[in-house]
C-alpha cells in the first residue's frame, strides 16, 4: 500500500529534476512549440509518494494531458496511476478530455494507448536527415531582425497567417531579443521570416526552425530555401536542427522534406475513454 | 437520533468485547429510512425490546424478526428497516471471539445471518429485562457499559483459549498492515496453519477479513469528507485498489446514490454498528 498525493505545482522550479529525466528519456528532441511554448502555460501536478515529489503530469486549459512522467525511484506504478487520472478519478487535476504526446516520449506514448479509445495525427516531427540535399547552393541571405523592426514583422505574419497582433508582438520581441528571428527581404520587401529558436534549459543541442513565407511568394520553392539556410546556421553553431509541422499542412510538408528534413516522430492527440 | 458507542474498561471483557453500542430512533426524528450496513467480521449480540421488529436485506432475502437477535458475520452490504422507531443495545464482540466462548458451532461460524435469540437461555439467567438494560442504556452509557460487563461476565469467564485462538488473537492487530503472505514468518508459523487456524476460529479467510477491515477503513474515510474533495486516485492508492478502476466507478455510484442527508450524517449505521465515533 502506497501512500499518493497529487498536488497542483505552483512553481516549476520544483520540476527541474524531474523534467530533465523527461528530455532525457525521450527517443528524440521534442518539439518546441508544445514543451516550451505550451507546457509552461499550463498547469502541472505533482505525484507524491510519502511527501517525496516522484512524478508530475502538465495538462492544458482544453483539458488535455500534455506531459506524465513518473522517476524510476517509486513503488508508485504508473500504469494505475495513469489509468486512474485519465478517467477523471483525481479531484485535484479534474476531468481530462484526452492527451497530446509524441512518438518519442515513449512511457507516456504506451500508457495513452492503454487508455483511449481513438487518436489522429495532430502534428509531424522532424530531424535533420543528413543526406546530400545538405549541400548548400540554393541558400538565402538571411539578415538577422532587430527591435526597430518588430511592427514590420507583426503585420507580416498577421497578415500572412492570420495569428493575432497582440500575440505575435509578443513573441516577436522575444525572438528579437534572443537573436532568433532572421528575415529575407528582396528591394526592401519582406518576403519571408525564419526563426532559429535555441533551448535553454534542455535539449540544448537542438535548434528548432520555423519560418513563415508570403502569400504572394508561395509555391516557388522559397520555404525549402529558407529552412536551409537556418538549417546551416544552426549547424554552424553546432546544433541539430529540428522542425515540425502540422499533419494537414501538406505544402509545409513538402518544404521541409526539400529541406533535406526527415519525419521520423509524430505528435498524437488522443481522447481518453470516458469512465 | 441517540447514539453511543463506548468499550468496556473492565480489561478481561475487552479481550472480547470490541464496544457496546446504542441506538434509538424515536417518533419525532427523521433520518434515512433504509441505511446500509457495510460488511463486517465481526459479530453483534443486538439487544431490543422483546415486541419490536426487526428486517434485514441481505441481497433481496429479508429476514424478519422480533426482540433480541444475533447479527453475524457478514460479507454482503445489508439494507436496514428503520421506517418504525425502533431501540438497539448492541454488544459487537471482536472478530473471533464467539470460538471461545463455546457457544457451539451453529453460533460460531454463522456468516451472513440474524438469528433471533433467547436472552435469558443465553446468559443462564431468568431475571434479566432487556427493557431494563435499554432504559439504563438511554440514561447513562457509563451505567450501562457496567451493566453489560455484570451480564457478560458469567458467560466469558467460561470462556476457553486454544492455540488457534491464540494465534488469532495474534494475527489480527498484524492484518491491517501486513501482506497476508508475510504473516506465517511474522508469526513463526507455516501459512497454512495460520490460514486454518484462522478460518477455524473466524469462519474467514485471512484475505477476507483484511479486505472487510479495509472496506470498513475506506468507508469511514470517505463518509468524512465531502464527496467533491475525495480525490479517488489517492483513495486507490492509499487502499490498495489502484488496479481496480471498476471498484472505484462502483463506489463512486454508490456514494452519488446515497440521499445527501444520509451522507451528511455520515452514516449513521456505520457509525454505531461499525464502531467509528462522531
Amino acid at each position: 500500500m502506497n501512500k499518493l498525493a497529487i498536488k497542483k505545482i505552483e512553481l516549476l522550479s520544483e520540476l527541474a529534476e524531474l523534467k530533465r529525466d523527461y528530455f532525457e528519456s525521450s527517443t528524440s528532441a521534442l518539439d518546441g512549440m508544445w514543451h516550451f511554448g505550451f507546457v509552461p502555460m499550463s498547469e502541472h501536478y505533482g505525484f507524491y509518494e510519502e511527501s517525496v515529489l516522484k512524478g508530475f503530469c502538465c495538462v492544458n486549459s482544453d483539458g488535455y494531458m500534455l506531459q506524465f512522467h513518473l522517476c524510476a525511484n517509486t513503488q508508485i506504478d504508473s500504469r494505475d496511476l495513469f489509468t486512474l487520472i485519465s478517467q477523471g478519478n483525481s479531484s485535484v487535476i479534474g476531468n481530462l478530455k484526452g492527451a497530446f504526446v509524441s512518438t518519442a516520449e515513449t512511457d507516456y506514448l504506451s500508457l495513452c494507448l492503454d487508455n483511449s479509445r481513438s487518436f489522429k495525427v495532430n502534428a509531424l516531427m522532424y530531424q535533420d536527415a543528413k543526406t546530400c540535399a545538405n549541400e548548400s547552393g540554393d541558400e538565402l541571405t538571411l539578415t538577422l531582425v532587430d527591435e526597430t523592426q518588430l511592427s514590420n514583422f507583426v503585420s507580416f505574419a498577421a497578415s500572412n497567417i492570420g495569428a493575432p497582433q497582440a500575440w505575435l508582438t509578443g513573441y516577436y520581441t522575444n525572438l528579437i531579443k534572443r537573436k532568433e528571428l532572421w528575415g529575407y527581404w528582396i528591394d526592401n520587401q519582406l518576403l519571408a521570416s525564419g526563426e532559429c529558436r535555441f533551448f535553454d534549459d534542455y535539449q540544448t543541442q537542438y535548434a528548432d526552425l520555423g519560418m513563415i513565407v508570403a502569400v504572394s511568394e508561395r509555391g516557388k520553392g522559397l520555404a525549402s530555401r529558407v529552412l536551409k539556410s537556418l538549417k546551416s546556421k544552426a549547424i554552424k553553431q553546432g546544433l541539430a536542427a529540428i522542425c515540425s509541422t502540422e499533419s494537414d499542412n501538406i505544402a509545409a510538408q513538402k518544404a521541409i522534406s526539400h529541406a533535406g528534413f526527415i519525419a521520423t516522430n509524430r505528435i498524437i492527440q488522443f481522447e481518453f475513454e470516458p469512465s | 437520533m441517540i447514539h453511543w458507542i463506548q468499550s468496556s474498561k473492565n480489561k478481561y471483557i475487552d479481550q472480547y468485547v470490541e464496544c457496546y453500542w446504542f441506538i434509538e430512533k424515536d417518533m419525532n426524528s427523521s433520518s434515512y429510512d433504509f441505511p446500509k450496513l457495510n460488511p463486517d467480521p465481526a459479530c453483534h449480540l443486538i439487544l431490543s425490546p422483546p415486541t419490536q421488529t426487526y428486517q434485514y436485506d441481505i441481497k433481496g432475502d429479508l429476514t424478519c424478526g422480533k426482540g433480541s437477535h444475533w447479527l453475524f458475520p457478514h460479507h454482503h452490504t445489508i439494507e436496514l428497516d428503520h421506517t418504525d422507531p425502533f431501540v438497539h443495545l448492541g454488544i459487537k464482540f471482536h472478530v473471533g471471539a464467539l470460538y471461545s466462548l463455546g457457544l457451539g458451532e451453529d453460533i460460531q461460524l454463522k456468516q451472513d445471518q440474524i438469528q433471533s435469540i433467547h436472552i435469558a437461555r443465553l446468559f443462564e439467567s431468568s431475571d434479566i429485562k432487556t427493557l431494563d438494560l435499554i432504559e439504563m442504556a438511554r440514561m447513562n452509557s457509563d451505567s450501562s457499559c457496567d451493566q453489560l460487563d455484570s451480564l457478560l461476565r458469567p458467560l466469558l469467564q467460561k470462556a476457553k483459549e486454544d492455540k488457534h485462538s491464540e494465534l488469532v488473537r495474534k494475527t489480527l492487530p498484524l492484518l491491517a498492515n501486513t501482506p497476508i503472505s508475510a504473516l506465517g514468518d511474522n508469526l513463526h508459523c507455516s501459512q497454512r496453519t495460520l490460514e486454518r487456524s484462522f478460518n477455524r476460529v473466524t469462519g474467514l479467510t485471512l484475505k477476507q477479513c483484511q479486505s472487510m477491515n479495509k472496506l470498513e477503513l475506506l468507508l469511514e474515510s470517505l463518509y468524512q469528507r465531502e464527496i467533491d474533495e475525495i480525490d479517488w486516485v489517492e483513495v486507490a492508492f492509499e487502499f490498495g485498489f489502484s488496479d481496480q478502476p471498476h471498484l472505484i466507478r462502483h463506489l463512486k455510484k454508490q456514494l452519488g446514490l446515497t440521499p445527501s442527508h444520509y451522507a451528511k450524517e455520515r452514516g449513521f449505521t456505520i457509525d454505531v454498528y461499525g464502531g467509528i465515533s462522531s
